[in-house]
């Protein structure tokens, strides 16, 4: 197969896409982890939650307002919100008991999480493919002199960065930011100082869990058709991505996601049916040379 | 000391007593009566293809609910089992079934590859078996069994049908591209496909393999496009075809090419969505807007039931459980053998109108449609989708497919 400059960069673009999605998932698990200590194996079903959500929301609105073109925007602001609440009360509820115990309590109840929410989505949605609309101003291709590419992921390309330098400043640049990180050096000492560590935790978890729900409501035009597993297949590649880049490290995430959408659209290229294993022989190969990750501290 | 001893004794005595009864009660509950039939569905009720596997349950349900679940004076029971789309599990459950329920009708058919398993397990634990898989080798000599009878249309069939109806309909598009499922009915389909193609003067100038659990089609169809071909022809099935059809549609290749799908259902196009679907063109083995008394009244009596219109897949697996309801009625038994005589030759109204049991190789043979899907703007109800522009009816003589049954039954000539 010629390999023209439209197949080569047509792929780097596709990987781009999926690992830069990843990437913006392994945000929020990562921020959980620095912050938390807690490995949120329910962040697949909160990307999930969002997608369904915002699938609901657009159904709902489009019938309110008519034509999925504001419908969509809408619900890239509320389905979020929604997330984040189910991981507050996720946080509050369930996983505050298990902070001071064996780090196997925590990883059971994210995982037994993960099967009652899919379920809960099964009897809710039902388990029938549903057809996730695009956005009318982003429908259609783009001519880019080397090929035609879809407007959609065009967008996701653009706006991701956008959105993870927004946290970044956030983390970075403000007050509460840095109440945050405080929390993460030294949990203790900032208790001592005053801050109420319990409530940072509270919203900490359900900022990553809300990240997490807004890229589902991202990814929904690119994924498609809606179904339940949906969260299986992305928490996977969200966790290489975080030990590739460093678990606990914002910019290892970003690095990370980048680097194995890129390896995955060579692969496709080169060699097709090795397209969904590379991503996990990338992580082998960091754990054997550079376990902490690319950019990873501890 | 003898107080304990004859509490204890005592203790142990209404324990098994208990275990005893528990034992009886739980295994008359779950057994079978006397006087009982199992009609079973062992197919893929989870994964990329369990929204057709569902439909396929619901199907023998219905066609049960037609005789009041009773045949030959014999309640019906109805059991299903999952096949997770995996050929190993499928035996596994099939064999299971026939152990625990004894069923005298087991429907599947969703998965080619899961069907050429199981078919085996039908002759070999004589159980009556209707497969909707595609893979022509399930009817084939060598492969198929008397046991085993098909209502879908072979690839063979499909590809002379819609592909060669697509190509006289079209006869300047002749640079072809596939993207298909790497598995038995992907692999196959892609090869009848093929042949047809060139049979009629085209080319098949590339094909991509994907992986059955494949998410993401951007690859595939970058792929697809840079060759310019007239055609891409997509060879997948259920959620699989869904998203690469979406994504087929979101890289605006039906601006550059025209796209044909050889076969598929109802609610995969319902996944597509008809503003990705408009354009496309659509091969299918049933319609629901088939113009006959067979296919109104099913139609109406599962929109009643189920709240939704049927796809093929229903009218399918409700024709193999009519048929073969009918068939005990006609020859007085459950018994398989005779069954399989009864349904032999038979004709009869079914969905496409006239339809025959061919007494040779246990398919039946009738009509299979090619269709241009609609703009949402023509669609006049939500299942709206299709236009059928056209059908053909090309089914593998004797002389090409010589099947010579193993099973020596009374009724052969």
């Amino acid at each position: 197969m010629e390999l023209s400059m439209s197949l080569i960069l047509g792929q780097l673009f596709n990987g781009l896409v999926w690992g830069i999605v990843l990437g913006l998932l392994a945000v929020g698990l990562t921020i959980i982890f620095g912050m938390l200590d807690v490995i949120n194996f329910a962040h697949g079903v909160m990307y999930m939650v969002g997608a369904y959500a915002a699938f609901t929301f657009i159904l709902t609105l489009t019938g309110l307002l008519g034509g999925s073109g504001a419908s969509f925007w809408i619900a890239l602001f509320l389905a979020p919100i929604v997330v984040g609440l189910v991981g507050l009360v996720i946080e509050f509820f369930l996983l505050r008991p298990m902070y001071d115990r064996d780090i196997t309590y925590q990883l059971l109840l994210t995982f037994g999480l993960t099967l009652i929410i899919q379920e809960l989505v099964i009897i809710i949605w039902g388990s029938m493919p549903m057809s996730f609309p695009t956005p009318k101003i982003l429908r259609g291709v783009v001519d880019l002199g080397f090929m035609f590419y879809p407007k959609y992921r065009l967008f996701i390309l653009i706006i991701t960065p956008l959105i993870m330098l927004g946290v970044w400043l956030f983390l970075e640049k403000t007050k509460y930011g840095s109440i945050i990180r405080a929390g993460t050096e030294d949990k203790e000492m900032a208790n001592l100082l005053g801050i109420n560590i319990r409530r940072v935790f509270t919203i900490i978890f359900s900022f990553g869990a809300a990240m997490a729900g807004l890229t589902g409501v991202l990814a929904g035009p690119v994924i498609g058709s809606l179904q339940p597993d949906l969260g299986n297949a992305v928490l996977l590649g969200s966790f290489v991505v975080v030990v590739v880049g460093g678990m606990g490290s914002f910019g290892g995430a970003i690095l990370g996601g980048i680097l194995v959408g890129l390896t995955k659209g060579i692969t496709t290229m080169i060699w097709p049916p090795a397209s969904n294993v590379i991503m996990f022989v990338l992580m082998a190969l960091i754990l054997v040379f550079r376990p902490q990750g690319l950019l990873g501290k501890r | 000391m003898k107080r304990k001893t004859c509490q204890s004794s005592l203790f142990v005595l209404s324990a098994t007593l208990f275990f005893a009864l528990f034992t009886v009660f739980f295994g008359l509950s779950s057994a079978t009566a006397a006087d009982e039939i199992v009609f079973a569905t062992v197919d893929d009720l989870s994964g990329p293809y369990a929204a057709s596997g569902d439909e396929g349950a619901k199907a023998v349900q219905l066609a049960l609910d037609e005789v009041g679940w009773k045949v030959l004076g014999k309640k019906v029971k109805f059991v299903k089992r999952d096949t997770q789309l995996k050929p190993a599990v499928g035996v596994r459950k099939f064999r299971e079934v026939v152990e625990q329920e004894h069923p005298v009708f087991v429907q599947s058919g969703c998965s080619s590859a899961v069907q050429l398993a199981m078919q085996e397990v039908a002759a070999d634990t004589k159980t009556l078996f209707w497969t909707q898989g595609w893979a022509s080798k399930l009817t084939s000599a060598g492969t198929v069994n008397r046991y085993t009878f098909r209502w879908d249309s072979s690839n063979f069939a499909i590809a002379n049908s819609s592909v060669a109806g697509f190509m006289k309909k079209f006869p300047e598009a002749k640079t072809f591209f596939s993207i298909t499922m790497d598995y038995a009915w992907g692999t196959d389909m892609y090869t009848e496909a093929k042949a047809v193609v060139e049979k009629m003067g085209g080319k098949m100038i590339g094909n991509v393999y994907t992986p059955i659990k494949e998410t993401d089609y951007s690859g595939a169809i970058t792929k697809a496009l840079s060759a310019k071909p007239d055609v891409i022809m997509l060879n997948l099935y259920g959620s699989p075809l869904i998203k690469c059809a979406r994504a087929t549609a979101e890289f605006g290749a039906k601006d550059r090419a025209k796209v044909l799908i050889p076969a598929d259902g109802l609610t995969m196009l319902r996944g597509i969505g008809a503003e990705a679907l408009a354009g496309m063109y659509v091969g299918s083995h049933w319609w629901h807007t088939a113009d006959n008394a067979f296919s109104k009244s099913l139609v109406e009596r599962f929109k009643k039931k189920y709240n939704t219109i049927p796809s093929y897949y229903v009218a399918a697996n409700y024709v193999g459980a009519q048929q073969t309801i009918q068939a005990m009625e006609r020859c007085g038994s459950t018994d398989v053998n005779k069954v399989i005589c009864a349904l032999e030759g038979h004709k009869y109204d079914g969905p496409t109108g006239k339809e025959t049991i061919r007494a040779f190789d246990h398919q039946v043979v009738h009509p299979f449609l090619l269709g241009l899907a609609k703009k949402p703007s023509e669609m006049k109800y939500p299942d709206d989708y299709l236009n059928i522009i056209g059908s053909g009816e090309v089914y593998r003589t004797y002389k090409q497919n010589p099947v010579v049954w193993k099973l020596k039954l009374p009724c052969d000539k």
